[in-house]
């Protein structure tokens, strides 16, 4: 499973959650959702390499908090910060926190797989 | 006082035995001449007898002593002298222990010692007694005694005589209380006294001088005292000591003086002449005293009033001060400050008092004066040194002479102009935080509800593109079918859009972030609440780093405000009512905590707390906590509750440290993006 095929979408609203879902798997993409913060933390080590998808505002641990986690933990994965507000200096907060980009909801799904593609990409890049 | 009857009988047997020899001689004859001749003489020396004795009774008469002789045992044997007219008691009773009866029983025994011991000793002795008159008084006599012996030395008589000493004894008597008297009175008189020749070298001092300086009298005569002077006081004292000396005007001089303590105290000296017959000084008679608590008491008051005068200075308020007696007013210097340099009294006050202001106040200021009320307050007009009108908070104080009648005014008057004016600024400023905090909050609340609504708007939007997706591989699906999804798709990007403008437009363009100082945002939310009356008896505790933190003031005020009353809400119904407010550093952060001793709440009311909509209070839309959340998270921070139930509540966010300006340049380019985007979507 390429690993830009393979999602996980990090948000406490039920609605979101399952909707991004079924819309992603019809584009073939595989999705698992986590409803917590700290769920997807506690797995994120037995997990195969993947985007995430993390909400910004969520109650309980929050999407930032979630961020700056993965980056001590160095993960290595891209991580894509879904945000309600559109303030660029939150999605600017986000990046360099260490996620690959930030979306605004509501969002295309077209956007989305773009910004996954690039993440990717991106990823990909600063490797080589 | 002996008995002349032994001499009678002897010159009366003589002149037998010259009768009866007479009678042997015959009628002529040498014989008979010679005893003629003796009879002559006898005859004369019975006249000259009789005469002496007369001679004697008057002088007696005259004499008021009395001269006795007694036995040794002390009985009277013979008395001279008018014991009767002294005592009333005829002469002739006074003999053997006769005499004793007359004298006072509480002399008695003192009378008999002194003679027992006189006569025993053989030098005689002299006592002072009374004797009860004719009146009835008593009478002091004195007795002076003297023994006679015989040549065996055996005694035989007490010689004695005795006089009339009672205005003597009383005027002495007098002297000694006098003098007693007087001793006592130099005693308790603080003064100490001294006396100096016409020279003016001190002759005499009072022995009270010795406890005072504790030296040596010695060493305060002649010129001597000067040593004990204070040596600053030294010289001015023996100018005038001189002067005085060489004028004859009196002495009135103050000094400190070195006292037995060690300490100086300050004295003061008077000294006047006393002239001579030739009217020249011949002595120097003077009292020193000790003034020092006077003095003393003088400075401190002094110190009160130039301190007074200060204080009224520094407050810049008018102090006044009204004779009601005379009608006499005096202000302080402040009045000039107010009004000029012409205050001139009563009149001039009144003139100065706004007209719409005056009688009214004449009428109150007549009330007060006339009744029994002590204290007044005015608020009235009263024209400035510039023509403006100010004012003026009076307020006066009523002293009572001793018998209570009212004899002087005090009071002061304070410019309250200033003041007034603050306050309309401050109620201003108010005003447009008020304002501006509405718009602010306005923005914050579109914010959240952008927030919210975007949540169920993504997932709409998801579930529309997934149900075209799903569609769009069945066949026969009709178009319209697939155009409707699609314009649903469409319409909920476009509400998406509209929420995002109107949350920009209300939010009138980028939070404008500045560096503030975390104390003074903190004090300014605290002044604002405290002045509620609710909250007088609340606690309010700041624990603060003196930080700066880079925040939008109003929207971080708004977060505080929002905190702070909700604590303060908890805490409505507890006992202890404490709102503190902490922070630390953190990195680039600062945590700041707003605490409560409230009631606090349960766990699972913690995440439920920031859903907007969702409240335990009565009145509000539970909007606060979530609009915190917004500004907070637009800030780039965290905000979360921590609660223990029934002990407090403390909400915790992150603000920004002010720092490197550097960073302050990249927000001002972020937030300037801001402002044509929105341009544009106008």
């Amino acid at each position: 499973m390429k690993p830009e095929k393979n999602i996980y979408i990090v948000d406490d609203d039920d609605d979101v959650r399952r909707s991004l879902k079924l819309l992603l798997e019809l584009s073939g993409l595989c999705v698992r959702t986590f409803e917590r913060g700290s769920d997807f933390l506690e797995a994120v080590d037995g997990l195969v390499p993947g985007t995430v998808l993390l909400d910004l505002r969520m109650d309980g641990m929050d999407g930032m908090t979630v961020l700056n986690e993965l980056s001590a933990r160095s993960l290595p994965w891209p991580v894509i910060m879904m945000t309600g507000h559109g303030e660029p200096e939150v999605g600017l907060a986000a990046i360099s926190a260490g996620a690959a980009s930030f979306i605004e909801k509501p969002f295309d799904e077209a956007v989305l797989l773009r910004h996954v593609d690039e993440a990717w990409s991106r990823r990909g890049a600063a490797a080589a | 006082m002996i008995s002349t009857a032994p001499l009678e009988r002897h010159l009366r047997q003589v002149r037998e035995a010259l009768s009866r020899i007479k009678e042997t001689v015959g009628r002529d004859g040498s014989g008979r001449g010679a005893v003629e001749t003796l009879e002559d003489h006898l005859a004369s020396l019975e006249a000259e007898m009789l005469e002496r004795e007369l001679h004697l009774q008057y002088q007696r008469d005259l004499n008021p002593q009395l001269q006795w002789i007694a036995d040794p045992a002390g009985s009277l044997i013979a008395i001279a002298g008018r014991w009767d007219r002294l005592t009333g008691t005829p002469n002739g009773s006074a003999l053997g222990d006769g005499w004793r009866d007359c004298v006072h029983p509480d002399d008695l025994p003192i009378y008999d010692e002194a003679a027992r011991e006189g006569i025993g000793s053989g030098t005689g002795y002299e006592i002072d007694f009374r004797v009860r008159t004719a009146d009835g008084d008593y009478r002091w006599l004195r007795s002076r005694a003297l023994p006679r012996t015989d040549a065996d030395g055996k005694l035989v008589f007490v010689y004695g005589y005795t006089e009339d000493v009672h205005e003597h004894v009383l005027a002495e008597h007098a002297l000694r209380e006098s003098e007693e008297h007087l001793r006592y009175t130099i005693e308790l008189n603080p003064q100490l006294p001294f006396r100096a020749d016409a020279d003016g070298n001190v002759v005499e001092v009072s022995t009270k001088w010795m406890k005072v300086v504790g030296a040596n009298l010695d060493s305060l005569l002649g010129l001597g005292s000067i040593d004990f002077v204070h040596p600053d006081d030294a010289e001015r004292v023996g100018v005038l000591w001189a002067r005085a000396i060489q004028t004859g005007q009196l002495l009135d001089s103050r000094y400190r003086m070195r006292t037995a303590s060690g300490g100086y105290r300050w004295f003061r000296s008077r000294a006047g002449p006393r002239f001579g017959e030739d009217g020249k000084i011949i002595a120097w008679y003077g009292v020193a005293e000790d003034i020092d608590e006077q003095v003393r008491i003088e400075e401190a008051k002094a110190e009160a009033i130039e301190r007074y005068r200060l204080a009224g200075l520094a407050t810049k308020d008018i102090i006044y001060e009204w004779d009601l007696a005379t009608g006499d007013i005096q202000w302080n210097g402040a009045i000039a400050l107010l009004a000029g340099d012409d205050a001139s009294g009563l009149d001039w006050w009144r003139e100065r008092l706004h007209p719409g202001d005056r009688d009214g106040v004449l009428r109150s200021l007549e009330r007060f004066v006339a009744g029994d009320d002590d204290d007044w307050r005015c608020d009235y007009r009263f024209r400035r040194a510039d023509g403006s009108w100010g004012h003026i908070y009076d307020r006066a104080h009523k002293l009572r002479s001793a018998g209570g009648a009212p004899k002087r005014v005090i009071g002061s008057m304070a410019d309250l102009t200033d003041r007034d004016e603050a306050e309309k600024k401050v109620q201003q400023l108010r005003a447009e935080l008020i304002h501006v905090s509405r718009l602010s909050a306005m923005g914050a609340m579109a914010a959240t509800l952008a927030h919210e609504l975007n949540q169920p708007l993504a997932a709409a939007q998801n579930w529309v593109s997934a149900a075209r997706a799903m569609i769009a591989s069945v066949p026969g699906v009709p178009a319209p079918a697939l155009e409707a999804l699609a314009e649903g798709r469409a319409t909920i990007l476009r509400a998406g859009e509209i929420i995002r403008r109107t949350r920009k437009l209300v939010a009138g363009g980028a939070i404008s972030r500045t560096s503030e100082g975390l104390a003074a945002l903190i004090e300014e939310a605290f002044g604002l609440l405290k002045v509620s009356e609710g909250n007088r008896d609340v606690v309010f505790e700041v624990a603060l780093p003196s930080v700066r933190v880079s925040v939008d003031r109003v929207q971080i005020q708004q977060v505080l405000l929002n905190l702070m009353r909700n604590g303060l809400e908890a805490m409505r119904q507890s006992d202890e009512r404490r709102l503190r407010v902490e922070a630390r550093s953190d990195g680039a952060w600062v945590e700041v905590v707003v605490s409560d001793t409230g009631s606090g709440f349960e766990e699972d009311m913690e995440d439920a707390l920031f859903t907007p909509f969702r409240t335990t209070k009565a009145d509000g839309l539970g909007v606060g906590l979530s609009i915190c959340r917004t500004i907070v998270e637009a800030h780039g921070g965290r905000i979360w509750v921590k609660s223990v139930p029934g002990s407090g509540t403390s909400i915790h966010f992150t603000v920004p440290l002010a720092d490197a300006p550097a960073e302050a340049e990249d927000e001002d380019a972020v937030t300037a993006a801001q402002p044509e985007e929105a341009a544009d979507e106008a």
